[in-house]
């Protein structure tokens, strides 16, 4: 089973963290909420999982006001996808139909293999657990919010077995992130304001799939696409009738930590 | 010495259980949304994609066919490997912020919703996809821009995915 294990020495088992979860999101009932406040009060490291979880959704929240303008005068929503439409259609008339740029990247089951698609790829079970979280519950760094960071690992279990799977990973992160800091003797840098913010972002994915992440850097909004699980293994089959040397890409020969990088 | 640890641990739980910490009872208390009223229009939008006919492999044809009615999301799309896009549905549901609801698409699967808060531009969402047999497809919690399409699509045999189309704006205005 895997746990997360608190400064104090006291784990946390797979069933707790996602109690606390279930907790925070309301999804528990009168038991189980009394079960997580009980374990809140008893679980140090309880009560610094559920600050850390609310901290990040507040940041989520309270981030990008101030740093995206809002609407002056709402739209209704049909509005805007027809204004859209129209404005795809006159782009079309003028310049002529978009076309793709011929990328092979994104043809054929191969393409989920590669390395930059492996390092958006989540997958298994579930994913992309936040690295703050991870990192404040191992203390490998201060806790810090990687903006657009997109935790990466793969494993075949729930929450809690992304979040101990994460462990390796969040070494990584948070590694990258202080590099400068540590080179000017450990003076904390202000990452909030050097950073560009990104339009999605997730707390935490969980699929019996493969989930991948698209985001441009200069959009708003990101495509979260699944590869499901029978799919994968139907493209596994096909792959050992033409006789090449398969790729697993779930299971034991998954690499336990993958970069996070901020994909084009 | 496990008699004590028990029963220091019942007095703990007892004083859970009858208020003696100002823990919150609910989790609503103490989530991002705590405390707001309001709610959200959820528009989805379900889309049906194949990847390049024969014809258009023989033509080498580059260009996305898809309805006029989800043109807006050409841009988005592009980014899959699919060549084809058909709009099945579309579905407007208004959803009370920390209430859940499950909205059933027009091919037999389920998007359970949970707006967490809306503020400005920034909204706060669970969701939670399933298949016609009730399969997890996809359960995230996220933060995204209002007004923007957030597309979730899921890939499925033959050559044919499922993508959905999520629109979200606040209920209020």
């Amino acid at each position: 089973m895997n746990t997360i294990e608190s400064k104090s020495g006291r784990l946390l088992s797979e069933s707790e963290e996602k109690l606390l979860v279930r907790y925070l999101d309301g999804e528990t009932g009168i038991v189980g909420t009394l079960r997580a406040k009980y374990l809140i009060v008893s679980v140090p490291a309880a009560a610094a999982l559920l600050d850390t979880i609310r901290s990040i959704g507040e940041i989520a929240r309270s981030e990008r006001m101030g740093i995206l303008e809002s609407d002056p005068q709402p739209v209704d929503l049909w509005d805007r996808i027809s204004t859209r439409i129209h404005e795809e259609e006159r782009a079309a008339l003028y310049l002529g139909g978009r076309t793709e740029e011929k990328d092979t990247s994104t043809s054929g089951w191969h393409s989920w293999f590669r390395l930059e698609n492996l390092a958006w790829g989540v997958s298994g079970g579930a994913i992309a657990a936040i690295a703050t979280y991870i990192v404040v519950l191992t203390g490998v760094v201060e806790p810090r919010r990687v903006p657009g960071a997109t935790v990466a690992s793969v494993n075949t279990g729930g929450l809690q077995r992304v979040s101990a799977s994460s462990r390796v990973t969040a070494r990584h992160v948070p590694r990258s992130v202080d590099t400068i800091a540590e080179a000017q003797n450990r003076v904390p840098v202000p990452l909030s304001e050097s950073r560009i913010p990104t339009a999605v972002e997730v707390d935490w994915v969980k699929s019996n799939g493969r989930v991948r992440m698209m985001q441009e850097p200069n959009e708003r909004s990101a495509v979260i696409w699944v590869k499901r699980r029978d799919s994968l293994s139907e493209s596994f089959n096909q792959d050992r009738s033409t006789g090449r040397e398969p790729l697993v890409v779930y299971g034991d020969r998954i690499p336990q930590s993958i970069p996070v990088v901020n994909v084009r | 010495m496990g008699t004590l640890k028990s029963i220091s641990s019942l007095l703990l739980f007892s004083g859970v259980v009858f208020g003696s910490t100002s823990l919150p009872l609910f989790a609503d208390e103490i989530g991002p949304g705590a405390g707001r009223g309001g709610s959200v229009v959820v528009q989805i939008r379900t889309v049906e994609a194949s990847e390049a006919s024969p014809d258009q492999i023989k033509n080498r044809s580059e260009h996305l066919n898809l309805d006029r009615s989800i043109e807006d999301l050409r841009s988005k799309l592009q980014k899959l490997h699919f060549k084809n896009f058909r709009l099945l549905g579309a579905q407007s549901q208004k959803v009370p912020l920390m209430q859940k609801t499950t909205v059933a698409l027009v091919n037999g699967q389920s998007l359970t919703v949970r707006p967490l808060y809306i503020s400005d531009s920034r909204i706060g969402m669970w969701l939670k996809w399933r298949d016609g047999a009730g399969a997890e497809i996809l359960d995230t919690r996220m933060h995204f821009d209002s007004g923007e399409s957030m597309i979730a699509g899921s890939e499925g045999d033959l050559g044919r995915g499922t993508i959905l189309a999520i629109d979200v704006t606040d209920g209020e205005k």
